[in-house]
């Protein structure tokens, strides 16, 4: 084997793991947003409870980009690849209406059980990798495809513990299930423009920048059309003014979590990176059972259906993760690359080099500008501002649980974070 | 530059990676239509 091949095989090992790493560190990040969905019980309509954690969202999607990599970056990266501007909006309203849907399907199942329903976005991603990305095309598909049968019957599992689940809504289960299944779709789907981005040599910060358009925008049309219009939805955030701090938390622990899932989709693709931060299911159910005492009450039948079905869906999303690409498969890759650069007219020394974990676009050492310090206080400030008028909702929660799964969460970011610093420079 | 920028906007709209999301974006909104 030439130096040259080596040195790109040792590569691609690295890159392997450090997306295995942001799989996990998404999972944890991702789990924790969803737990102020829960404020739902508290009596604050879906839409509110999106638009609040979305606009959480819109304030650190354009916070953490300018702090890691700063606005001259972002601006010459979409310079670059303009065509990408439309996936990244087409992304964000696909999440947005995704979101919505979750917090409908946690009000009506529960989220122990809303939460593993929505992740058949890994099958559905998974599909879309091999059918337009030209994932797992070579050996070693087999354990990836047998993962993803093993996720399918674990949500087959979840799906008939929720039917044993007690709901007084009009036809909730039926409807919370519809929802969490929907968002799976609109999820799955979601990775299509994440995957086009990052094989046209894009950087995940630049992409979430302008992603965040499409969700917020997204999201206050849902809420002023079905929501009591535009004085309903001002009325209705006057109101729920003591519970946006919670919300615009979840938006930001979602986009620690969505950054790292992006990494992910950029290192080892959507195939693998998907189910790896699915993993959440986990984190989803630890947040569920312990801080919020969800299946307090439940019999024995529906706390082993949720055990098992959660426990087959690791499996299942361990064994596609476990499937590093073959030379075959890297190869299959490099043709979806190479089709991008010929479509848009794009650098394939560029883009090729930063699927290698480098930062051209750091070489052109674009300039830092005063305004991104205002950006941040700005945020910062926000955040104050409403930690300061927040009050305890009136949901139960176990504190001591709690705080374990806090500290966890935390490690994760600074462990994954170093790890994505010192091999990519968060390119 | 023109000719880049138009070709790659002939590019974009007639690539079938952004309609299958949209397609699947208004399912979405289909479906919180009936469920909300």
């Amino acid at each position: 084997m030439s130096a040259t091949a080596s040195k790109v095989k040792a590569a691609t090992y690295s890159l392997h793991a450090l997306g295995v790493f942001c799989g996990l560190a998404a999972a944890t990040w991702l789990a924790a947003a969803e737990a102020p969905t829960k404020l739902v019980t508290a009596g604050f309509s879906p839409f509110l409870i999106s638009l609040g954690m979305v606009a959480g969202v819109f304030v650190a999607r354009w916070t953490v980009p300018v702090a890691l990599k700063g606005t001259g970056y972002v601006l010459a990266d979409l310079r670059e690849k303009p065509h990408l501007i439309v996936w990244a909006v087409v992304a964000g309203c696909l999440w947005a209406v995704a979101n919505t849907l979750t917090v409908f399907a946690v009000r009506n199942v529960g989220l122990s059980v809303a939460f593993p329903l929505w992740n058949i976005n890994s099958l559905v991603g998974l599909f879309w990798g091999w059918l337009l990305f030209r994932e797992l095309r070579g050996s070693g598909w087999g354990r990836v495809v047998g993962g993803a049968v093993a996720i399918v019957g674990g949500a087959c599992l979840l799906a008939y513990a929720t039917s044993q689940h007690a709901n007084k809504l009009p036809g909730g289960a039926a409807l919370g299930i519809a929802a969490a299944l929907s968002a799976g779709l609109l999820l799955g789907t979601m990775y299509i423009p994440y995957r086009k981005a990052y094989i046209s040599g894009m950087n995940p910060l630049s992409f979430v920048t302008v992603f965040t358009f499409g969700e917020l925008g997204t999201v206050c049309s849902l809420a002023v059309a079905f929501d009591g219009g535009l004085h309903g939805v001002i009325a209705g955030l006057v109101r729920a003014r003591p519970a946006l701090f919670w919300l615009f938390l979840g938006g930001f622990c979602w986009v620690v979590g969505d950054l790292f899932q992006n990494y992910a989709a950029k290192y080892i693709g959507i195939a693998r990176g998907i189910p790896l931060s699915n993993t959440n299911q986990l984190w989803g159910l630890a947040w569920g059972v312990l801080v919020f005492g969800e299946l307090a009450g439940q019999g024995v039948l529906a706390h082993v259906l949720v055990f098992s079905g959660s426990v087959i869906m690791i499996a299942g999303a361990g064994a596609i993760c476990t499937a590093k690409a073959s030379e075959s498969e890297q190869s299959s890759w490099k043709i979806a690359v190479e089709r991008e650069c010929t479509r848009y007219g794009l650098d394939l020394e560029r883009v090729t080099s930063s699927l290698l974990g480098e930062d051209p676009l750091a070489d052109d050492k674009p300039v830092r500008h005063w305004w991104e310090f205002l950006i941040m206080a700005g945020a910062v400030a926000i955040f104050v501002w409403l930690a300061v008028g927040a009050k305890h909702q009136a949901v139960a929660v176990d504190l001591p649980w709690m705080a374990v799964l806090l500290i966890a969460t935390i490690v994760c970011l600074v462990a994954c974070g170093l790890l994505l610093w010192k091999r990519t420079r968060f390119s | 530059m023109a000719n880049l920028k138009q070709s790659r906007a002939r590019a974009v709209v007639t690539d079938p990676h952004l309609w299958l999301p949209i397609v699947v974006l208004i399912i979405g909104i289909g479906v919180l239509v009936l469920v909300k």
